[in-house]
């Protein structure tokens, strides 16, 4: 009954083996494999430069930050980024209280996370 | 407006050991919190600890996938009263579980579990372990209201004196 999550994913303009990724829904132990799988895929595939819209991500657990932190983990080791927009205060709240805020690379919006990303080039 | 103190109300759920019926439960006991007048956010973070307590006693304790998990939620002048009980699981399990309980750490950055309780005892009050007669675990913890939900209570008891 893997039916809590949602990604879209799409191109990004103007970003070399750039990603963005949607997020939808609740991000939980049910649907961690599935997450898991659909953004290793794309890093494995080159896609390193990724910007994941958490703008409808209502909920994520403890499970759910530690592929976070994976994400961010993997993409840094192949001279990428895992950078997060659009974090509403409850999943922030979350992420803080295990400071993960310290650790991953998070912007208030996408255009700003996009916009760090062509800074980088 | 009835100014007679309110009964405590209580609820007890028992599920499968599958983390597929945790989304439900999770909801519905924050949904509970809700209609007992507690903030948003105090909703939210019920949410999660019951999300966590349960995801944890599924893979730590009642690993047998016929065997069962009990909630116990009871609400009270401003306070959250949540139980988990999982079957018990091994002896290193329990050990573990202390040790997360009552000297919580976060593991090592690359590590992709062992965060869950770390975040319960954030968002909790109290936490306790106690055993049952027949090795069951029970984990307990108790919420009491946050500065919001003062105001939430307010709202609610006007919202009952309009009915």
């Amino acid at each position: 009954m893997d039916t809590q999550i949602e990604l879209q994913i799409s191109d990004l303009d103007n970003v070399p083996h750039g990603k963005l990724i949607k997020f939808m829904g609740d991000l939980d132990a049910t649907n961690v494999e599935s997450t898991l799988d659909q953004v290793t895929k794309l890093i494995k595939e080159g896609f390193v430069q990724i910007v994941a819209d958490f703008r409808n991500l209502r909920y994520v657990n403890s499970t759910g930050l530690g592929i976070l932190l994976h994400f961010s983990k993997t993409a840094k080791e192949k001279s990428g980024c895992f950078k997060i927009a659009n974090v509403n205060d409850n999943v922030y709240e979350i992420i803080e209280i295990i400071g993960a805020n310290t650790l991953l690379d998070i912007y208030d919006n996408v255009e700003e996370a996009i916009g760090s990303l062509q800074a980088r080039r | 407006m009835d100014s007679q103190p309110k009964m405590p109300s209580g609820y007890s759920v028992k599920l499968p050991s599958d983390l597929e019926y945790i989304p439900p439960l999770r909801q519905f006991v924050a949904e509970i919190a809700r209609v007992e007048g507690f903030s948003k956010k105090f909703c939210f973070r019920t949410e999660i600890i019951v999300d966590e307590l349960v995801t944890n006693g599924i893979l730590h304790g009642s690993q047998d996938v016929h065997s069962e998990i009990t909630l116990e939620a009871r609400f009270e002048e401003g306070t959250m009263n949540l139980s988990v009980q999982d079957q018990g699981g091994t002896r290193q399990n329990l050990e573990n579980l202390k040790r997360a309980v009552y000297s919580p750490k976060p593991p090592s950055n690359d590590k992709k579990k062992g965060r869950g309780l770390v975040i319960v005892q954030m968002l909790s009050s109290e936490i306790k372990i106690d055993l049952g007669e027949n090795g069951q675990t029970q984990v307990h913890v108790v919420k009491t209201k946050d500065p919001d939900d003062s105001q939430a209570q307010k709202e609610k008891l006007l919202y009952e004196s309009d009915l």
